[in-house]
Parts: structure tokens; sequence; C-alpha cells
């Protein structure tokens, strides 16, 4: 049997792997403790999983951790001893010992203090041995499994996720390869015999000696030879191809899949979360979890496991009544959760469902109205839909008093916003007979999507297809202006249209000839429509993640790879439709079709950045009066993303403003190496001195009041900083 | 073919055996071995340049970049796919502060080099290969150079009579780094 090369792993790495097994292990099995009428088996597991990982803890040295083991597998042998079964305290203090082996592992944060230990140690030696009697079930013997039968058993191998994304990448290029490999064909060969073969027939024809003919009735023959040959290895070759490309196709399929884990991953977390708060409630609960087999994208599973604690959080907390409410409402003492994952449609939906007293319309609409988010008339005339949104608004709770276990009104918001960032939606409502149903709809994979791939100055970019709203192709002549802005028809709606090109900072995008290829998106302030070169078509593609080292890049998303191998950005939906706003509102904006003229070019280019559209306006006009080209931004981001795109002779900029603070843009500007020599000027309401020492010490070469605009001194500063603008 | 024959055949000339056995037996000079040491060389404009090959990934046949929004006219020219990875693809000349080439050469190879941050494509207009390089006769760069040149350099050697510029590996990678941000 072979074994994994683990060789390229340290001590401490190939420890923690083992911990993470084990205390998974022990957390499922302590779970199941409680439900159990057959503790026997599940000790026996118990006591060894606690057992290999203080062996493994003695090996890196970790005493705290083999000591913590230690007491855990004592009180396992005591009760398999005892033939008892642990009581739901001592479950509880296991439990404990379970993350603070983890804590010890590395495997969460935080740091262990011994006296962490030593408490723990004596908590679990002061608990008694056991309560609950081990049924007579578990005397009675398993029927054996029939002998030289092996269960089939999945087993997981630890894989460096750098690694699995080379593969990937690997994989993805081979197909490239093979369908590159299956366009090719041997049918120019195929044209030049068949062209010999009847130039020799032509010469065959032609008059001559004996000898001649002879000679070319020999070259026919081979030639023929030859026509057969390639004919046969054409069709080989098509086969051997087609063959290639299936494997290729398969590898990449595979190797896709091992992104995927199945839901069961972080079903014994959330098992454990309910019982804990169950108990510290004072609720009975049954959780029944369904679809643990189901496949999630890995990088979503981890995602997934705060929103769902919190669905758990408000379930049992505002969902499923006390044990005693229940029993007078004719229910059972118990409740029960219901948490479902299962693939539908091409999405995963996961939903956390309770059989408790549901949504309670009349209390949602008194608190809708008591915040005043709607009059009490308007929230008469709502759909049970559409009050439930209500409950998804960041801050907004039910509860008046805020708990450990939730009433601060983030829970449902932060579920909300997972669902939406990664394409997908998420819903409550009220469940036909009794209780609440929240439902979170997801793609499949966050690495795999179906994208529109378009053209944009020349370049081709990805927009994921769940995000376009429309694309429409309208002659130039359809162009309307309205408020200085452009806009197109769309479907009886007037939507501002402007160049993706330019607000992607590349060469010019304007429209060309006479049609115009507009990809509609929807931002919060509406629809907005991009003009691009052309349409593509669509693709789906395999995400990568961007080069770190590049930190974030405005407006993009990710990157893939098309089909044809082409590297391709994937655009960043929600960066773009507030790029284009702002783009809209600043100075920077071009109509389609006007390119910035020569004069333009030559010109001294100064950039304003400031939040107040006065101030903006009033040092355009004074920069602008004077002859310089003046661009603005509407904030320090904005002008930072235009700094880096280039071609200014100066900044000026405000220290007040959102996003990126005036101080820390400057410091951007010094430390970027194309930068650090762009003359930066501050201008500022702040005029302490110790204001103004810290924006000269942050890099500014002047740093000048507001009140500079009406004496002159921004502009004196300007010209010593560089010249007076060129004559155009 | 004879001539061939005649050549290998021929009695080996008194003492050669004695001769080779000695110089084998000699121990090696550790000091020069030591000395030298192997590089990638490639050219970027007029300059020549020595790589550490552990740092070296792939050539492969020159490619046109995706461009990236918003990085116009920086260092960064864009994306390229190498093996079915995206990724960035830099302006050499303009990492380390020389002059491009404004000749197209038939010889020009996307480079991909490596570093802990991650791999990095940038064309070069000729690759050389390994070469062995006397790394402790390295003398230092002209006064002239570049900041940026010299912020990343060991020194220069020389190979087949012309100046190579020895690569630092942590330095390129820190430089590249701090440029990318």
């Amino acid at each position: 049997m072979s074994q994994d090369d683990l060789s390229s792993f340290s001590m401490e790495e190939l420890f923690r792997a083992e911990a993470q097994e084990q205390c998974d292990k022990l957390l499922k099995g302590i779970l199941a403790l409680e439900r159990t009428a057959d503790p026997a088996v599940l000790l026996e597991e118990l006591m060894r999983a606690a057992h290999s990982l203080k062996g493994a803890a003695r090996i890196v040295g970790l005493d705290p951790a083999v000591q913590v083991a230690h007491v855990i597998e004592e009180r396992f042998v005591d009760a398999q001893k005892s033939n008892l079964s642990p009581d739901p305290s001592t479950v509880d203090i296991l439990l404990a010992g379970v993350d603070l082996l983890r804590k010890l592992a590395g495997l969460s944060e935080g740091a262990v203090p011994q006296e962490e230990v030593s408490a723990f140690v004596e908590a679990l030696a002061r608990q008694p041995i056991a309560s609950m009697p081990v049924s007579a079930a578990s005397r009675v013997e398993r029927p054996a499994a029939p002998a030289g039968v092996k269960p089939a058993e999945r087993h997981d191998v630890r894989f460096d996720s750098e690694r699995l994304d080379t593969l990937l990448g690997l994989a993805a290029q081979a197909v490239v390869a093979s369908n590159a490999e299956a366009e090719r064909s041997l049918s120019g060969i195929r044209k030049a015999v068949w062209q010999i073969q009847s130039l020799l027939a032509d010469a065959y024809r032609a008059p001559g000696d004996e000898r001649r003919l002879v000679l070319l009735r020999q070259a026919m023959a081979a030639t023929a030879q030859c026509q057969t040959a390639v004919g046969d290895e054409a069709e080989r070759r098509e086969t051997s191809v087609r063959r290639l490309s299936r494997l290729c196709h398969r590898i990449h399929g595979e190797t896709l899949a091992s992104r995927l884990r199945p839901f069961g991953d972080i079903a014994s977390g959330l098992k454990r979360l309910a019982r804990d708060l169950a108990r510290q409630l004072g609720r009975e609960v049954n959780v029944e979890i369904t679809g643990e087999e189901t496949e999630v994208d890995r990088e979503l599973l981890d995602r997934l496991d705060g929103p769902l604690s919190h669905l758990i959080r408000n379930a049992l907390d505002h969902g499923l009544e006390a044990p005693e409410e229940r029993a007078t409402a004719g229910k059972s003492r118990a409740g029960t959760l219901r948490i479902v994952a299962r693939h539908h449609a091409g999405w995963l939906v996961i939903s956390v469902s309770d059989d408790g007293r549901g949504l309670d319309r009349d209390e949602i609409g008194r608190a809708v109205t008591a915040r005043g988010l709607a009059t009490r008339e308007h929230v008469a005339q709502m759909t049970d839909a559409e009050l439930f949104e209500f409950l998804l608004l960041p801050g907004f709770s039910l509860r008046r008093e805020v708990t450990e276990i939730s009433g601060r009104g983030v829970g449902l918001d932060a579920v909300r916003t997972l669902a939406h960032g990664a394409g997908g939606s998420f819903r409550v409502t009220n469940l036909e007979l009794a209780g609440t149903l929240c439902e979170i709809t997801l793609p499949v994979s966050l690495s795999l999507i179906r994208a529109m791939i378009v053209e944009i100055g020349g370049e081709k970019f990805a927009l994921p297809l769940t995000r376009v709203a429309r694309a429409v192709s309208a002659a130039a002549a359809e162009i309307q202006t309205a408020g200085g802005r452009q806009h197109l028809p769309v479907d009886g709606e007037l939507v501002e249209i402007l160049s993706a090109a330019q607000i992607l900072d590349l060469d010019d995008g304007a429209a060309s000839g006479d049609a115009v290829h507009t990809v509609v998106l929807v931002g919060p302030a509406g629809k907005i429509g991009l003009v691009v070169d052309r349409f593509v078509g669509q693709s789906e593609l395999s995400l990568q993640r961007l080069d770190a080292r590049l930190g974030r890049v405005q407006d993009v998303d990710s990157t893939a790879l098309l089909d044809s191998g082409e590297p391709v950005v994937v655009l960043d939906v929600n960066d773009l439709v507030v790029t284009a706003t702002n783009f809209s509102a600043g100075s920077r904006y071009r109509p389609l079709g006007k390119q910035g003229d020569r004069a333009e070019a030559a010109a001294l280019r100064v950039l304003v950045a400031d939040d107040s559209l006065t101030v903006r306006e009033l040092e355009r006009k004074l920069l602008a009066g004077r002859g310089y080209t003046v661009e603005t931004a509407v904030d320090g981001m904005d002008a930072w993303n235009a700094l880096r795109s280039g071609g200014y002779d100066l900044l000026v900029t405000d220290i007040d403003m959102p996003r990126l603070d005036g101080i820390e843009l400057v410091g951007n500007v010094r430390g970027d190496v194309r930068l650090r020599d762009l003359p930066i000027i501050i201008v500022s309401y702040k005029d302490r001195d110790e204001d103004r020492t810290r924006g000269l010490e942050a890099g500014a070469d002047f740093y000048l009041p507001k009140s500079s605009y009406q004496d002159e001194s921004l502009l004196r500063a300007v010209v010593e900083l560089i010249g007076e603008p060129l004559p155009v | 073919m004879k001539q061939g024959r005649r050549h290998i055949s021929q009695p080996i000339p008194a003492g050669q055996r004695e001769e080779w056995a000695e110089d084998i037996a000699r121990p090696l000079d550790e000091g020069r071995e030591r000395a030298w040491k192997r590089f990638f060389l490639f050219r970027v404009g007029a300059e020549w340049f020595a790589l550490d090959p552990k740092m070296f990934v792939m050539a492969s046949p020159p490619a046109s970049p995706q461009r990236l929004p918003h990085r116009q006219g920086s260092i960064v020219e864009g994306l390229v796919n190498a093996d079915g990875r995206v990724i960035i693809c830099i302006a050499f000349d303009r990492l380390v502060g020389v002059a491009s080439s404004s000749v197209p050469s038939l010889q020009r190879r996307l480079l991909v080099i490596g570093s802990p941050q991650g791999q990095t494509a940038f064309h070069a207009d000729e690759v050389l290969g390994l070469e062995s390089l006397d790394v402790e006769g390295l003398a230092p760069l002209p006064a002239g150079a570049p900041g940026h040149l010299r912020n990343c350099a060991l020194g220069v050697a020389v190979q087949d009579g012309r100046p190579v510029v020895c690569l630092d590996p942590e330095a390129l990678a820190r430089q590249l780094a701090e440029i990318l941000q």
C-alpha cells in the first residue's frame, strides 16, 4: 500500500493535521454519545482518538496537550469499565477539553496558559464517573461484517491548496492544448499528395519514352500508398486526439471537483453549537441534518460556518419555545431544528428551519413603524415576504435586550451579505404548519462562474452573467443627451451610458462606427450602461485569484483563462458601479467618441482631490482659469486610482476624506516608486501647527489653509512647484 | 572513416596514463570550485543579466499580456498564461531601471521567475540559458548605474568577454513586491 508523501511537511505541520483529525473524531463521537443507546463502540473509538492525540503531542513535546488528552482518555476508559455513558454536564466538560486541545495544537486562535489546562484537569476530575447506565442494547453483539468484506471507506488525503491550484491550471492548459491539437488536421498533407498524384498522371499521359513511363507508373503507385497511409494516419490521429481531449476534460473536471467538500464537514460543529446553545437557553432540541454528503465549494464551506451559526442562534433564541410553553401549546417538549443541504437546479440550497412559534407579522410591523421605516398603513398593505425583508436590514432586531446569544441584529444581515456577495440570495419565511424557514441559495462553486465576455479597449473582460441586467446593441443615433450626460433608451427607460474603457483607464473605447454595444448593470442608485467595443460571447470560467502582491485592484474581482488559453480579467460589478457613478460625477468624464486633443495632452495636469463638491469645483475653476488642465477625484481612493493611471504633474488634496484620507494618500504617493517625486499641495481647514507638521512630515510640499484661494497663495504654490501652464 | 579509426586505435604516448592518473588523483581546488556558480543568463535591452537558477521557472514564446484596469503606464504590463496559471507580466527594464530595446528581437522569450511571494513573467530579448560565472570575482556596478538596479544586483561578472549583472534573488523579489504594491 502506498503512503502519501509527507516528507515535505514539518513535524509541527503533521501534528496539526493529526490533531485536526482526532479532534474532529472526538467532537463527533462525544456528541453522538449523548444520543446513542450503545456507547461501547463509541467509547472505544473515542479512547483511541484521545490516545493517538496524546502520543502525537508527546512526540512534538507539547506537554499541556499530553496532559489534557490523557485525562480525556482516562475518562473514556472509566466509562468503558463501568459500562456507563457520561452525563450532559460531563459532556460539556469533555467538549471544552476538545476546544482546549484545538487551541493547544494551534488549530484555533488564542494562547493557552497552564492555569487553564490545570483548571480543566481539575474540573474533569471533580465530575462523577458517569450517570447514565448503558442500555441492554449495548451489550448485544453487533453482527460482524462477512469475512473478507471491507466496507468502502472514503480516504482523505491532505493537499496543499497552492499545489491544487497549480494542478488545476495545468489541467486547464491540457484542455486548451488538446483542443488546439484537435483543430490541426492532416488535410494539408492529403491535399498535397493528391496534387502530386494528379501531376504524375498528367506527366504519364504526355508522350515520352518507355523508361520514363515505367518510372512514372512506379511513382504513382508509391503516391497512392502514401495517400492511403495518410488517410489511415488521419483516422488514427483523430481517434487518439478525441481520446486525449476527453481525458484532459475529465482530469480538469476531477481537479475542479476536488475543490468540493461534503457539507457534513461542518455538520458536527453545527450540532455542537445547537446543543450548547439549547442547554444555555433551557431549550430541548433535536437537531436533524440532511444532505451531509452534498458537495460544497471548499471556500464557500468555510464562509458558511458563521452565517449558519447565526441562523441556529436565531432559531433557538427567537424561534423555538421553552419546553413548558411547547407542552402548553400541545407540542412535544423538544423542538426540532432541521438543517438541509441540497443541490437544486444548479444551485446549492441550504435551509435552517424550526417548528417553533414562527415569525410574528404584527411584532415585525410594530418594530418597522417604531423605527420609522414605514407607516402603519404601508405596513398593513405589505405581503409577508415584503415585511420579512425588513428582518434582513443591518441592525434590525426584534429583541429588546441584547443577549450573549442574539439580539444585536447582525445575524440575518450578515447571512444576506454572504449570499449576495457570492451571487446568491437569502429569504426568511414562515412554514405552513409551524415554525420559520431560512433559506440560502448559492452557486455550487465559487470558483466556477458563467460569464459574459466583452471587449473593452481592445482587451477581453468577463462579467458574471448573474450581474448583467441586459446587453443591448443600438444605433449611435439613439443616444440622447440629458443634463450633459448621454443616455440610451432600454426597455422604455433612459439609462445613462458611459465608456467602459474610460472608466477602467484603458485606451479609448469609444463606440466605433454606428453601433453602441451596452452592458446594463444594476447598482444601488439605479441602472447604469457601460459601452463596450463588442460582445464576444458567454463562457464558463474557472476563477483564479489575482496576485496578492498587487493588493486590491479597483474594479477587478479575479482572473480566469478562456477556452483559447487567453487570460481574462473578471470585473467586480459592485466596484464597477461605484467607479462608474464617481466617474460620471467627476471631471474626467468625456462623452462617447470625444478624444482628448493634443493640446490637452501637452498641458500641465493637476489632480484635485476633495470630498466636498464645492471645494472641488472652486479649486478646479481657479486652476483651470490659470490655464492648467484640472481633473478631480471625489475621495482619497478615487485620487489614488487616478494617480496610478499616470500622467499628472501635481496633486492638490484635502485631508479629511472617506475611504482614504489625505495623509494616507500622500504616504501612498511617497511610497510609490513611480509617483514619489510628484509635487503635492495639501489644502485643509485644519490649520493648527500640529496638523501642518503632520501633513509636511507625510511628504507634502506645501500645506495651505482653505483660505488660500482668496490671497492667491494656492496659485503661487502651484507655479512654484510646476511652473506656469504651457501656452496652448 | 578510416582516418577516424586510425586516430582511435593509435597507441597512447608513453607516460600519458600516469599523467592522467596523477591529474585525477589531485585534490580538488575547493576554493576555486566554490567561486564558480551556475546562473541563468538573459538579455533585456543592451544589458545581460544573470539569475539564480532556483528562481527560474520556465521560458516560453512571447505573449501579449492582457492589460489590467487602472494600471496604464505602470510596471505591470498585464496578465499572461503560464502553464494554466494566470500570472503578472511586468516590464523588466522598468523594474531595474535600464533602457529597453527598440529593435524587435527574434530571440524574444517570455521568462517566468518565482519567489515565495509568487510567480512573475517578463519578456527577455534573448536567453542564453545556464552558464557558469565566477562569483568571487564580481566587480561593483559602475557609479552611474540606476538605483533600482543597484538595489537588486550582487555585482558584475564577465562571461565570454561581456559584462553580466548578477541579480540578488531576495533583493529582486523584495523590489518587485514593493513596486507592485
